[in-house]
């Protein structure tokens, strides 16, 4: 066994991941994420946000003190109970896994944000199980953030690429949703997600040798919002 | 120099004639007034903490266990003050946390309303908050957080202070809403955050069944219509079985006003008495 073949394998399987990777972020990924804008919807139409500048300024403050680094944090410990879960489908292990899953859904104040994570949740566990990976048991009622920890697990992701992609999907959806709520142009995002590029990195960085369990939000503002799409007279998303 | 740790602890039961009674006691510096009879056997107690607020290190713990079918509504005669920590120190510059701990514990059929007064917390104060709260299944819990951060009248903000609220709420077991709140820094400023205003409240009540979809949808719909014409923003929606309306703005008062028309609400649909007026509550309306 030469160094090369190691190399060989090894850029196969990372070749393989990157792709996986490119898939699962993709908004082609059929999970329904276009449909929900949280809560830019109802800020756009109070005038709370009103051009890329704001947007951007909402989208960092997310980012570093958000629901979604604890979210992204959670990915880790997440992808590992699965992982014993899988290895030993027993009732421990599956605990683990709905106490986390839990933990994080019901963060969630608005009734909006949890539908949508469960909506979301059951449509990529639907996929993979189409995929020939089903969860143990086969259920299909985990939240968002497990069904992605799943996905990642199941494609051969790096903690770390789970992490990222996590993260760039939840941007990607932001984005394309405030492009069709504010005179905002689909290069001015694209220019907006470039620009965040090396910020996320940087979280997902931090966010990966985190302790979800140690993080706090900040986001009286975003559970506000959230919480008033349920009042939004005419409205274009689902939360 | 250690801070204090003042616990009451209170045990409610109900009596043969469906009256909820009281066994308890307290710690200084917080002490138990007389507890009061009110309408459907509930017991109300007002809470005093007499040693007029928290510095750092101090510690306030209610520990509230209620039997099954008892009623009890707690109070506290004062706002809390937190005072500032942050750089009052030599030896810890950076201060000391002062924790609020709420240990609530309810059985079948129990029923506890939380409505304390605001908490004030001064410039370079830290405090964390904890409600760590379990219910039976047919249990229900109606709790109000109002929180100024800063001495506002004299124009003063948080600085370089922090307010944490840690929340779990489970029923029969099972987490029924988490929160893990952070104000500080950037986000007492911003619009992701409090955007500059001085006031965070919150009220959170756990159903005792899940709503039937009408009663929920109105119960909603009054709730905003109250929100709309309150000075500063408010918003409410559906918990998992239950409500949540949480406010931030420039006025207690106001925060607290919304609250008591929804708690009155909550006790009509429950067909439960009206509350009547709290005496520890200064400057109420009637609902």
């Amino acid at each position: 066994m030469g160094r090369n073949t190691t190399i060989t394998m090894g850029t196969d399987a990372m070749g393989t991941e990157r792709l996986r990777l490119l898939q699962l972020a993709s908004p082609a990924l059929p999970v329904g994420g276009f449909s929900y804008s949280e809560g830019l919807e109802v800020l756009i139409q109070g005038g709370r946000l009103r051009g890329a500048d704001d947007l951007e300024a909402w989208l960092r403050a997310e980012l570093w003190r958000g629901l979604l680094p604890l979210e992204a944090a959670a990915l880790r410990p997440l992808a590992e109970a699965l992982d014993r879960w899988r290895q030993q489908p027993d009732p421990a292990a599956e605990d683990a896994v709905r106490d986390l899953d839990d933990w994080l859904l019901l963060q969630r104040e608005a009734a909006e944000l949890r539908a949508q994570q469960r909506q979301m949740g059951r449509s990529l566990l639907q996929l993979l199980a189409g995929l020939g990976w089903p969860l143990p048991g086969g259920g299909l009622d985990l939240a968002w953030p497990a069904a992605w920890a799943w996905a990642g697990l199941c494609g051969g992701l790096t903690p770390l690429a789970r992490v990222e992609g996590y993260l760039s999907s939840w941007l990607a959806n932001q984005l394309s949703a405030a492009v069709r709520l504010l005179p905002l142009g689909p290069s001015e995002a694209q220019r907006l997600q470039w620009q965040l590029a090396p910020l996320l990195a940087e979280r997902a960085e931090a966010l990966l040798a985190a302790d979800p369990h140690d993080l706090w939000s900040g986001g009286i503002g975003a559970g506000l919002a959230q919480l008033g799409h349920g009042g939004l007279y005419s409205r274009l998303f689902r939360s | 120099m250690e801070g204090w740790s003042a616990t009451a602890r209170l045990r409610f039961r109900r009596d043969g004639a469906g009256a909820t009674t009281l066994q308890g006691g307290a710690t200084a510096p917080l002490r138990l007034q007389r507890s009061q009879r009110g309408a459907d056997g509930r017991c109300g107690l007002p809470l005093l903490h007499t040693a007029g607020g928290l510095v750092g290190g101090d510690g306030l713990t209610i520990a509230a266990e209620l039997e099954a079918g008892s009623r009890a509504l707690l109070t506290s005669v004062a706002a809390q003050k937190v005072y500032g920590s942050r750089g009052r120190s030599r030896l810890q510059p950076q201060g000391r946390w002062a924790r609020l701990e709420l240990d609530v514990r309810l059985g079948p059929g129990a029923d506890l309303e939380w409505l304390p007064q605001e908490t004030v917390v001064f410039a370079g104060g830290l405090l964390e908050q904890v409600q760590r709260l379990q219910l039976a299944a047919d249990a229900s819990w109606l709790g109000i957080d109002v929180v100024r951060l800063g001495r506002t009248a004299r124009g003063e903000t948080l600085g370089d202070g922090c307010w944490r609220n840690r929340l779990e709420l489970r029923r029969g077991g099972r987490l029924e809403l988490v929160e893990r709140l952070q104000l500080d820094g950037d986000s007492l400023d911003d619009e992701h955050g409090l955007a500059g205003q001085p006031v965070v409240a919150t009220l959170v009540w756990a159903a005792p069944a899940p709503l039937p979809a009408e009663a929920l949808q109105a119960l909603l719909a009054e709730g905003r219509r109250d929100a709309a014409g309150l000075q500063g923003q408010g918003a409410v929606g559906a918990l998992e079985q239950g409500l949540i309306a949480r406010y931030r703005g420039p006025s207690s008062q106001e925060a607290r006003r919304w609250f008591r028309r929804l708690w009155a609400r909550t006790r009509m649909l429950r067909g439960l008495a009206a509350p009547e007026p709290l005496r520890e509550w200064p400057l109420q309306e009637e609902p």
